[in-house]
């Protein structure tokens, strides 16, 4: 097997509802159980508000504004688990229904997106097709990234 | 040390609590008995919306020129907060349009929250509808 073929990335399935999407394995700080975010007046519909973590406010990224297949968050819903992930502006707390193990999967299996939508690239895990979302790249569209990072 | 550190004015809007450092507060009165320019409707200015309340008061914060008068819906408090309760906004929260009044929160348990306000950050022009308030 060449060099190119064994390259391999790490990715971790989230699901909410019957939808999954995958985001980069190493971005995952902590999984939290079920942990009520805080809707924030004034606040964005992508960051809608924060959970409160290690005595911290960190702010929740609504995926479900980013993939519409993805149900919205609502005021005082509260998911089974909250991803902590990092990004270049700091934590940012995912709140979903399910969480799968990390998956290795080689590179070359990420393609772009024809199944499914809201993300220029997806994978297929178990035989599911799901978008492999960047966080540092809905930042950077969205006009928050701070300049220079990712 | 300054007078009132360490202490949080709270009031119990219906919309949220928030709350104010204590020692910028100079008075609290009855609306009735404000007489002086429109009080800002501090709950509205920070996203919750106008709610018609005849049972409100003033908060009069010290500034540097006049006392700023701030509506309080709902019951105030006073409170001691621990330095290491206060959380500061997060910057990714900040940078996608939250109030810059937002100065930070105060947990207070699961989904409870008090959100730390200042008071001369909430004073764009008043609306027609907070003119009716």
């Amino acid at each position: 097997m060449g060099a190119a073929r064994s390259a391999q990335i790490e990715l971790l399935p989230l699901g909410i509802g019957p939808i999954w999407a995958a985001i980069h394995a190493e971005c995952a700080v902590e999984i939290l159980g079920r942990t009520p975010w805080i809707p924030v007046p004034s606040a964005s519909e992508l960051i809608p508000g924060v959970i409160a973590h290690r005595g911290r406010a960190v702010a929740v990224l609504d995926l479900g504004v980013v993939l519409p297949d993805l149900p919205r968050l609502t005021a005082r819903s509260t998911r089974e688990r909250v991803v902590i992930a990092r990004t270049s502006l700091g934590l940012v707390a995912l709140p979903v229904e399910k969480v799968h193990e990390v998956v290795s999967v080689p590179s070359a299996e990420v393609r772009e997106a024809t199944l499914t939508r809201g993300s220029p690239f997806e994978v297929t895990i178990d035989d599911k097709a799901m978008p492999l979302v960047d966080l540092e790249t809905i930042l950077e569209q969205r006009g928050l990234a701070r300049p220079g990072a990712g | 040390m300054t007078r009132g550190e360490g202490w949080m004015m709270t009031v119990a809007d219906p919309a949220f609590r928030w709350g104010v450092d204590a020692s910028r507060v100079e008075r609290v009165i009855g609306r009735a008995e404000w007489s002086g320019a429109m009080p800002v409707d501090g709950a509205a200015r920070l996203g919750g919306g106008v709610i018609r309340d005849e049972a409100t008061r003033v908060m009069l914060f010290a500034t540097e020129t006049e006392a700023l008068p701030v509506l309080a819906r709902g019951e105030i408090a006073l409170e001691r907060v621990d330095g290491e309760a206060r959380s500061p906004v997060p910057e990714l929260l900040r940078r996608a349009g939250c109030s810059d009044a937002l100065l930070g929160f105060v947990f207070r348990g699961p989904g409870e929250v008090t959100f730390l306000v200042a008071p001369k950050l909430l004073t764009p022009p008043v609306t027609s509808e907070e003119s009716h308030a």
